[in-house]
């Protein structure tokens, strides 16, 4: 169609290029004719300017073909040609060179095929306008030397007629025309052809530029024609320059004095710029036209086809969708606008224990009713709730949302969104329901065994520290007193050494539930850790709490703790400390309960210690606990330092021959030293005793390496090391001492490590592995403190030990009680009898001595034997010799 | 200073030099060649947009009718197509032959040391004394132009000479002669007895034998002659009046008057610088003869030899009246041709 519509278009502007051209054509014509009759007119007027005149002459010729040239340009040259006869020539010849041509010659060549050679006659140009010097070798060219002009000549000349041929080739002029008309002698003409001939004396000839004939250099309508033109003659064409495949378009004949002419315009039917681009518009136009409506119809197809294909989809993701809800876990329930069932899934159906048939346009609310537990807010709205919900993120409050059935009911978590039409129109919602009951349940667990003792059922320390952190802020806000007790067992540990944990389990149990059952429902109890409890007792004023506190401690007083066959009594230290507006921080609240209990143990234990301000014991506890940075700081700063304290034997033989025991040593900057007794209970309390430990046995170790070959200690001697039970109880101490051993090159033949009983019992499997790996490379052990502690024999067999020090409480009074000194003699022979050599402790004067010695106790310890010296000056030069001796 | 002032003190230096015949003859060409060379800087008119350079001589001087007429229509064709340098030989001024022959070595040596494209000459002493002795069919092209009827006596044309010759419309004259002095054909020729005006004599002779006029020279060589002269021709049917050129003590003024004053009968003269003291004249145009020098010139500059180029005459001359002449001698003229002519008072 495009094809057509550009077929018309270009056929329109052909046309309208043809009439154009033609019209312009026509005109062309009219002026060429007119142009060559003003040719034939000037040639009249020169011919009869000649036949005038008596001879041809420049004077005559020269102005009047100046004049002419200059009015009309296609006119290119005019000649005046003189007819010479063969006896004429050279006269003429000859005049010419008088008249200052003196070159002047006639050139007539030689005609081929023609005789005679040498013409009768010749007409020779003798006058030539313009004159330049590239024309003027036109002079004396005998024109009749040209076929053409030889017969137009005889032909006008014999008919007194003008005549239009082309341009003899002497001329060297190519496109154009020249038109010849004859004179003659004298002013009559003779009427026949033969007096004419006789009567000729020359011709006129005007030289046209064919090109300039025909040229318009400015048409109306502005722009420049392209046509050609033909000119005939009425013998046959003669002159034609259109190219082929031209049109003609017009022809006119014209009658230029006795000439006869056919003029024919031609032009190329090529298609202008103009026609092209009327081409190209109207082509564009209908190609925007029919690409709209192909475009149009092709939309509309896609448009149906994607319907189709759409409600296909809807269909597909509709049974999609009913499969997927019948098919997940979740209930989904959709309500119309006003919230009123219109679909439920088979979950939905199970949960809410009703069918879909039943409850459809049921309002919503009336179905689900949801509320918050554990308090039983109801929900109203369940699609609100849930979408405000999901819009303020709680979800991720962990709240508990229950859906009641009947009298059952079931953890709920839920989602509800609203449901749009495709102009985003509320045509409904969606509530999506999900069983989490088994996961709620499993939360509350969680939550519970985050918040209790596993063992005792009772609130554990977090949870507790999280409440009295709350009634310590109620306090502030009510202005509301509360209290808080530490309960601390008193020999708890006695228990669980005696009869395993499964019997401190079980005491564990009985405490709490007595604790339980003495105090209010609004009072809390938890286990604090190990045999420590806690108590917050809510709106209790000082003196209920001391009441409180004291019947606590009475309460478990009367407790007897009954482990096959044995019975323990049981009894605990309290600490109680106030809640109210004037307490600290729960991190002060804490620590003086703390300090409380720990000044109730102090002061012999079964007492409750009521805190306040300016209480003395607790100021020296507060004390003590201040030791806490100090003992971190020495340790890091190296400012412990060893002291060696001499172990004589008393045995002949001995082996080893001596002992030397390392002690702990704080000196200060005054110069004075802290006794170890003021700041390893802090250690021991808050559990530094490994550092302490580590920093002893490296600085011990070092010592020895140092002693050994400094010194030259005799050989078969044995230092000893003291080791806390929280170091014994750590399972990477095997491995640093062995690494200590190896880094100093100290033989652990020559270590002996010392561990109380208490520690070693308490302990007792990981003492034992701890013990016998570091027997198997050579070190030994010491029991330490032998006596004071438990005393079990039983245990005692079962150590792997080399060395049992004899407490010396026992050695110091054992002359003067006999108790002690059948003690020192029992350990002894219990003592020899597991093959363990004996180190008597505290030692004071020399009877103690000889009594030890009389007994077979192997050492002797003490300040009547050697006073600790401190490592440091031992290893000063000028002590060498005496410490040696 | 005017320009050509010092060329002109050279120049008459020279002369005076010449006049007493102190120097020899080297010296004198030497000079004579300083001089031409100075004024050949001096008067050089570059006005080239190409590459071309036309050398132009002329025979005679700057404020020579002829001359000045050649000039310019030379100039005006040729500006623009060359550098022009142009030399003036002053040989109507200075006749004897060691001048013109120092002056035409000037000329050469000017021509071999600057190697012009073209040279042009203008008049009979350029043609003679410079291409005739120096240039026959040497390499150099040569346009002459201003060479009095023929160019046989200079052997042209030669294989690098053209140009155009310069011929009087005297059958013309002649005939307008006979017509306007009833038919009459006793004529008188009155000029200088100079070499040209002896050639200009012959043609007229000739030209008068064809129209059957009787023809009489008189030649003369001083105004006192040439007075004598006039008033005896005051006998014939007319005078044709040659050229004064020539003539050392000519006084244009007193003679104009003296002429005016005698006249009786028709005197013609195909020379514009007679015309105050003829009464009709057929004159040469010399902006013709320049004109085509020029555009010959031009040709030979695009590649064209010399000897494609044929030589012409002049076509073209100018109608004058003397009205003093004409009230003088009350002679009744065509009405026609006192419209169609120039005039002079």
């Amino acid at each position: 169609m495009v094809a057509l519509v550009c077929w018309l278009v270009f056929s329109l502007q052909s046309y309208q290029q043809r009439a154009r051209y033609e019209v312009q054509a026509d005109v062309a014509l009219h002026e060429i004719g007119q142009r060559l009759a003003v040719a034939q007119a000037s040639m009249d007027a020169l011919v009869g300017l000649y036949q005038a005149s008596d001879e041809m002459d420049a004077a005559l010729f020269t102005p009047f073909s100046e004049e002419i040239l200059q009015d009309y340009r296609f006119i290119d040259s005019l000649q005046f040609l003189t007819y010479v006869s063969r006896g004429e020539k050279q006269l003429f010849i000859e005049e010419m060179h008088e008249s200052g041509f003196s070159q002047f010659s006639i050139k007539s060549p030689v005609r081929e095929n023609r005789w005679p050679v040498d013409p009768g006659y010749h007409l020779v140009a003798s006058f030539l306008e313009p004159l330049t010097p590239s024309s003027a070798n036109l002079m004396g060219m005998d024109w009749l030397a040209d076929d053409n002009v030889e017969k137009a000549f005889y032909k006008a000349a014999s008919e007194n007629t003008s005549q239009l041929i082309a341009a003899p080739q002497g001329l060297g002029k190519t496109h154009h025309l020249v038109l010849l008309k004859p004179t003659y002698f004298g002013r009559s003409i003779q009427e026949n052809s033969a007096d004419r001939l006789e009567q000729v004396s020359g011709m006129f000839a005007i030289v046209l530029d064919w090109n300039e004939l025909t040229h318009f250099s400015q048409v109306e309508g502005g722009s420049r024609i392209p046509v050609e033109f033909s000119l005939l003659t009425e013998d046959g064409e003669m002159f034609s320059h259109h190219e082929p495949g031209t049109t003609d378009v017009l022809e006119t004949r014209i009658e230029a004095g006795n000439i006869v002419l056919r003029l024919i315009a031609h032009y190329h039917l090529a298609p202008t710029r103009s026609m092209f681009l009327w081409v190209i518009v109207a082509g564009l136009l209908c190609a925007i036209i029919y690409s709209i409506t192909v475009l149009e119809l092709r939309s509309r197809y896609l448009l149906k086809r994607d319907k189709n294909r759409a409600q296909s989809q809807l269909y597909k993701e509709r049974e999609r969708a009913e499969v997927a809800l019948r098919s997940i876990n979740d209930a989904v329930i959709t309500t119309d606008v006003d919230q009123n069932i219109n679909y439920m899934n088979p979950v939905a159906e199970r949960m809410l224990n009703c069918s879909l048939a039943d409850v459809l346009g049921c309002p919503l609310a009336d179905l689900v009713k949801l509320e918050f537990q554990p308090f039983g807010d109801a929900i109203p709205d369940p699609v609100d709730f849930y979408i405000d919900m999901t819009q303020s993120n709680l979800r991720q409050t962990g709240i508990n949302i229950v859906l009641k059935i009947g009298t059952d009911q079931l953890s709920v978590d839920g989602n509800a969104s609203p449901l749009l039409d495709s102009q985003g129109q509320l045509i409904g919602s969606m509530l999506v329901l999900r069983d989490v009951s088994l996961e709620q349940e499993l939360t509350n667990q969680l939550v519970y065994q985050a918040s209790h003792d596993s063992l005792t059922g009772l609130m554990n320390r977090a949870e507790f520290e999280n409440r009295v952190k709350e009634a310590l802020e109620l306090s502030r806000q009510n202005d509301r007193q509360n209290a808080l007790c530490y309960i601390d067992l008193d020999q708890f540990k006695l228990v669980n050494d005696t009869c395993g944990h499964i019997a401190g389990d079980e005491l564990l149990k009985r405490l709490a539930g007595v604790l339980q059952a003495l105090v209010r429902e609004e009072d809390l109890v938890a286990r604090l850790g190990g045999d420590e409890f806690g108590l917050l007792l809510h709106n209790c004023d000082e003196d209920g709490a001391r009441k409180k506190a004291e019947t606590v401690r009475a309460a478990l007083r009367e407790l007897h703790f009954k482990w096959e066959e044995k019975i323990f009594d049981v009894s605990a230290s309290i600490g109680l400390v106030m809640i109210n507006r004037m307490s600290g921080d729960l991190s002060d609240l804490l620590s003086n309960a703390d300090l409380a209990c720990y000044a109730a143990k102090d002061s012999g234990r079964d007492t409750v210690h009521f805190y306040h301000v300016d209480d003395v014991e607790i100021s020296e506890k507060y004390r003590q606990m201040q030791w806490l940075p100090r003992i971190k700081e020495a340790i890091k700063n190296d400012e412990f330092e060893l002291a060696i304290q001499t172990v004589a034997s008393l045995a002949d033989n001995p082996s080893p021959r001596i002992i030397y025991e390392f002690l702990l040593r704080w000196p200060q900057d005054d110069g004075s030293l802290i006794s170890p007794g003021l700041f390893i209970p802090t250690a021991e309390r808050y559990d530094l005793m490994r550092d302490l430990d580590g920093w002893v046995i490296e600085n011990a170790l070092a010592a020895v390496a140092r002693l050994k070959t400094e010194l030259q200690y005799p050989k078969d001697q044995m230092f000893t090391i003291n080791l806390s039970g929280q170091s014994v109880c750590d399972p990477a101490l095997a491995d640093f001492i062995i690494g200590m051993l190896r880094r100093f090159g100290v033989d652990p033949q020559a270590i002996c490590f010392e561990v109380t009983e208490t520690v070693a019992i308490a302990n007792f499997s990981i003492a034992i592995e701890f013990i016998n790996r570091l027997r198997g490379l050579g070190c030994r052990f010491a029991l330490d403190d032998f006596g004071s502690g438990l005393s079990s024999f039983g245990y005692l067999k079962r150590l792997p030990l080399d060395f049992l020090k004899i407490d010396g409480l026992f050695v110091r009074d054992m002359l003067n009680d006999p108790v002690d000194l059948a003690m020192v003699r029992t350990i002894y022979d219990v003592a020899k009898v597991l093959k363990l050599q004996t180190i008597a402790e505290w030692v004071e004067d020399e009877a103690t001595l000889d009594t030890l010695k009389s007994i077979g106790i192997d050492y002797a310890q003490g300040f009547h034997i050697a006073r600790p010296v401190m490592v440091s000056e031992l290893l000063l030069p000028q002590q060498k010799k005496a410490v040696c001796s | 200073m005017r320009p050509g002032s010092r060329f002109d003190s050279l120049r008459l230096s020279f002369t005076k030099l010449e006049s007493k015949k102190i120097m020899n003859r080297k010296h004198t060409i030497l000079i004579a060649a300083a001089s031409l060379f100075i004024s050949t800087l001096a008067t050089t008119s570059t006005a080239s947009s190409g590459a071309g350079k036309c050398l132009y001589v002329s025979s005679y001087h700057r404020g020579y009718a002829w001359s000045d007429g050649v000039e310019q229509g030379l100039r005006k064709v040729l500006t623009g197509h060359c550098e022009i340098r142009q030399i003036d030989m002053d040989t109507k001024r200075n006749k004897s032959p060691e001048f013109k022959q120092s002056a035409a070595v000037a000329v050469k040596h000017e021509i071999e040391t600057w190697h012009p494209d073209v040279v042009i000459v203008s008049d009979d002493n350029a043609a003679k004394y410079v291409v005739q002795q120096y240039y026959r069919d040497a390499a150099t092209p040569f346009v002459f132009s201003g060479v009095n009827w023929t160019v046989k006596e200079y052997g042209f044309p030669y294989s690098n000479v053209t140009g155009i010759v310069e011929v009087a419309p005297l059958e013309a004259m002649l005939t307008h002669a006979i017509k306007y002095s009833g038919g009459a054909k006793k004529a008188i020729y009155l000029g200088a007895d100079t070499l040209t005006e002896k050639k200009n004599l012959e043609r007229v002779a000739g030209a008068s034998k064809k129209l059957g006029i009787d023809l009489a020279g008189m030649l003369v060589s001083s105004a006192s002659e040439w007075k004598a002269q006039y008033r005896a021709a005051q006998d014939a049917d007319f005078i044709i009046m040659g050229s004064y050129s020539g003539i050392s003590d000519w006084d244009k003024t007193e003679l104009a008057a003296f002429a005016v004053e005698h006249a009786r009968k028709l005197a013609v003269t195909s020379h514009e610088w007679m015309m105050p003291f003829s009464t009709v004249g057929f004159t040469k145009i010399p902006q013709e003869h320049g004109e085509w020098a020029a555009q010959t010139a031009i040709e030979i500059l695009k590649g064209k030899s010399p000897s494609e180029i044929p030589i012409v005459a002049n076509r073209d001359w100018d109608l004058w009246i003397n009205t003093a002449h004409l009230e003088s001698t009350m002679i009744k003229l065509p009405r026609k041709f006192l419209r169609k002519a120039k005039k002079i008072n």
